[in-house]
């Protein structure tokens, strides 16, 4: 069954605990730009996680013109074959999500890849706001680019378009 | 040699010449004595400020400096901010969470040294190897939010750290702050007029790089057994659903809260200010800084009513205290707005509401008339008045240029009988609690390092359950143990401001998993006792810095309302301190310091702690 991590934009608090064990458990440092999950901010204040959705039918892998995508059919993540990618970043282009990185070091792609299936932001977040599901439909529907999450959440929680000033 | 934790670099910075420096960080100090944040700090600043430099002179140094823990899975650190503050004339370190300090370990800096001065506004890129003084025209005059949006957009990239100051800090005023990510500041003591004084508008950081740790599988499992007793700590639990402003009940109930400059401790309004009317009419969601589970920031928007579009992470308790109670306002909408308009110009809450507080008691006893507030009728409760007045300090136009001093030098301005009211200590506005009903908290403002502080030692809690540390019954309104309690919260207090550790983790973490993560991440060998030690020997040193600038005995005091006039009503009606009791518990202070009758730490005892170096 279609399985991925998704998250309850609401109440992620943007303190990138998942950031910073993400790169740990998977580049044994801690980094930002390593890391398999990104969390954008946006003024005022609004934090968007963004890591791939797993998506059932899966753009990157249509686009990958090196068979370097594959799926696991254990854990049902989109994984990267860092032997077959070449770092053309077709993949980045056609994720719905821009949940795709390049490693510069390597010129390769890297990806959520579920962590072998326990993820580990889903283990840290203090809040919850990550969870692992398995759903009977394609997880694409989850796949939404940050500004957009960011346009809704503004929408939601009414925050004035027109930023006061101090005069 | 550093195995991990530390980024590697110091960026030192000379504003002057322009000239840019990469240290080694080994090479730069010993570790092993100063761990990192308040640590490098106060080395930095006793071995290289040269003494009794005005806070605003080219020659006054500025400070920013991490932690080996910061940016790390450590739960919940921030960065040190440390100058010689403009308030109060001594050492001064605020510290700032949000996500500045590990953006800057990531460009591959423990810390940053700004010396000199600028001719022209500019600031300062710093970008893994790409260090910039750039031009700062443009944003000269902006308000802080504008700053951080404007360095964004020009180069195109929202993940951008921005550390900034608002017109308060170009105008110099005293308690200007230094503002990052809209909503989180070094508050106090003004950094952030000591980056105006040296016409550095902002830091802009992104970093492209990694923070290694010495053992990864232990530092995990340390760090995950640290967030997990965060998660089950009552306090911490509380303070993730209510933030810091489920404190003015408390405060309220127990006599501890300033109301009208102090002259009452417990507020009619406080209800309306409390968490509970925040989370439901206010709070949109949870905040929290990098890397921690707590999420005591909130976010809140007011959508209707004269204040509609206002939006700001709040309201902390400090700022419900001296904006709130202390002027005497219990609209929680008219709050939040001075809140976002302090976060905006650059002001810190504490100080800017415990000085219009002081104006506004100027004002009704006829001290101040509407001559002198240019038609402000300056009376407690007024919420008008003190949204202009906010305006006016930070712009020092009128009556606001006297209050931009700080209360000490406005007072000082006026007669002789407003001194006795003007509620500070060596300069610093006091915070949110009141002194007359905590005879120790009275000795931890008198004897914090950068005057009236309620970071440094907090005994309020031990003063409330009767129950000193080592297990001993004390009363409430005695003296008994303060002494000990106050030394022992600021030695360990002290310690962890070097990982840099927030405050509201310390206690469910604990001092011997803080020790243990910080060996995991970078190969030292601390034991508990060298930690705690870490924090004396600094202490001392600061100590030693301030004498140096000439810290004097007679300043180790409080205001005299504190002994002068009696709480009138609640739990601890009729309550004041004694002169003598603050003299016992400070004799008994200095004496388990091993500091002689003048306060000034002896010579064995800084030898004992390796400051050989600060004997002349």
């Amino acid at each position: 069954m279609p399985t991925a991590v998704v998250v309850d934009y609401k109440i992620c608090t943007g303190c990138r605990l998942c950031e910073i064990v993400c790169s740990l458990r998977n580049e044994k440092k801690i980094s930002t730009n390593l890391s398999r999950i990104r969390v954008n901010s946006f003024p005022p204040g609004i934090d968007v996680p963004v890591l791939c959705v797993q998506c059932d039918k899966a753009a990157c892998i249509e686009a990958c013109p090196q068979g370097a995508l594959e799926r696991d059919p254990k854990t049902q993540a989109v994984t990267v074959n860092v032997e077959k990618c070449v770092g053309c970043r077709l993949c980045v282009e056609a994720c719905p999500a821009g949940a795709i990185s390049v490693d510069s070091r390597r010129n390769t792609v890297f990806k959520c890849e579920l962590c072998g299936g326990e993820p580990e932001c889903v283990k840290i977040c203090p809040t919850s706001a990550l969870s692992l599901v398995k759903v009977p439909f394609d997880t694409r529907i989850f796949a939404k680019k940050a500004e957009e999450i960011a346009e809704e959440l503004r929408d939601l929680w009414m925050i004035p378009k027109e930023e006061l000033t101090h005069a | 040699m550093l195995k991990g934790g530390y980024a590697g670099k110091i960026l030192e910075i000379n504003l002057t010449d322009g000239d840019v420096k990469k240290v080694e960080t080994e090479n730069y100090f010993d570790s092993d004595l100063f761990i990192g944040g308040k640590g490098l700090a106060a080395y930095i600043l006793w071995k290289e400020l040269k003494k009794n430099v005005d806070a605003f002179s080219e020659e006054n140094m500025l400070v920013f400096a991490t932690g080996p823990l910061t940016g790390t899975l450590c739960p919940g650190t921030r960065m040190c901010i440390a100058t010689k503050s403009p308030l109060t004339g001594l050492f001064c370190d605020s510290y700032v969470g949000g996500h500045l300090g590990a953006e800057l370990k990531f460009a591959g800096y423990d810390a940053v040294v700004v010396r000199g001065k600028s001719e022209k506004p500019v600031y300062l890129w710093i970008c893994d190897n790409d260090i910039e003084i750039c031009d700062a025209k443009h944003l000269w005059g902006l308000d802080t939010f504008r700053v951080e949006d404007a360095i964004r957009e020009e180069r195109g990239d929202r993940a951008i750290r921005v550390a900034c100051i608002g017109p308060a800090g170009e105008k110099l005023v005293r308690f200007a702050h230094i503002n990052t990510e809209r909503y989180r500041q070094a508050g106090r003591g003004g950094t952030g007029a000591v980056m105006g004084s040296k016409n550095l508008k902002a830091l802009a950081v992104r970093g492209n790089g990694s923070i290694p740790i010495y053992d990864v599988e232990e530092f995990i499992g340390l760090a995950k057994e640290a967030h997990k007793a965060v998660l089950e700590n009552e306090t911490a639990k509380a303070r993730k659903r209510w933030g810091t402003a489920r404190t003015i009940i408390f405060t309220s109930d127990q006599n501890l809260l300033p109301t009208r400059n102090f002259r009452e401790a417990t507020f009619e309004g406080a209800e309306l200010l409390s968490a509970e009317v925040l989370e439901k009419k206010f709070w949109i969601k949870h905040k929290a800084c990098h890397s921690c589970p707590i999420n005591c920031g909130k976010l809140g928007v007011v959508r209707t009513g004269k204040y509609t579009g206002t939006v700001v992470e709040g309201i902390e308790y400090e700022t419900l205290a001296l904006m709130g109670a202390n002027c005497g306002i219990s609209n929680h909408e008219a709050v939040a707005y001075a809140n976002m308009l302090c976060d905006m110009l650059g002001l810190d809450t504490i100080s800017t509401g415990n000085v219009i507080a002081f104006a506004m008691e100027c004002f009704e006893r006829g001290i101040l008339t509407e001559e002198d507030t240019e038609g402000l009728k300056l009376n407690f409760g007024n919420e008008d008045a003190m949204i202009k007045l906010v305006k006016k300090i930070a712009k020092r136009e009128g009556i606001g240029n006297l209050l931009a001093e700080g209360v000490k030098r406005f007072s000082e301005r006026l007669n002789v009988q407003s001194r006795s009211f003007a509620m500070h200590v060596k300069g610093l506005e006091l915070p949110g609690y009141d002194v007359r009903a905590s005879p120790g908290m009275g000795l931890a403002y008198v004897t914090a390092d950068r005057g009236g502080c309620h970071t440094r030692a907090w005994p309020i809690s031990y003063e409330i359950s009767g129950k000193a540390p080592d297990g001993t019954v004390i009363q409430r309104y005695s003296v008994e143990k303060r002494a000990l309690i106050v030394k022992m919260q600021q030695d360990e207090n002290t310690a962890c401001d070097t990982l840099v550790a927030c405050w509201f983790l310390k206690g469910a973490v604990g001092k011997e998993r803080y020790v243990k993560m910080l060996n995991a991440a970078t190969g030292m060998k601390l034991t508990v006792k060298e930690f705690l030690e870490v924090g004396e020997r600094i202490w001392n040193l600061v100590r030693m810095f301030n004498i140096r600038e000439g810290l004097k005995m007679e300043e180790e005091t409080l205001p005299d309302r504190a002994f002068k006039d009696p709480i009138p009503e609640g739990i601890a009606a009729g309550q004041k301190l004694r002169r003598e009791q603050l003299e016992t518990m400070l004799e008994e202070y200095y004496k388990l310091r091993g500091w002689d009758e003048k306060g000034v730490p002896s010579k064995e005892k800084l030898m004992q702690l390796g400051l050989n170096f600060v004997i002349s």
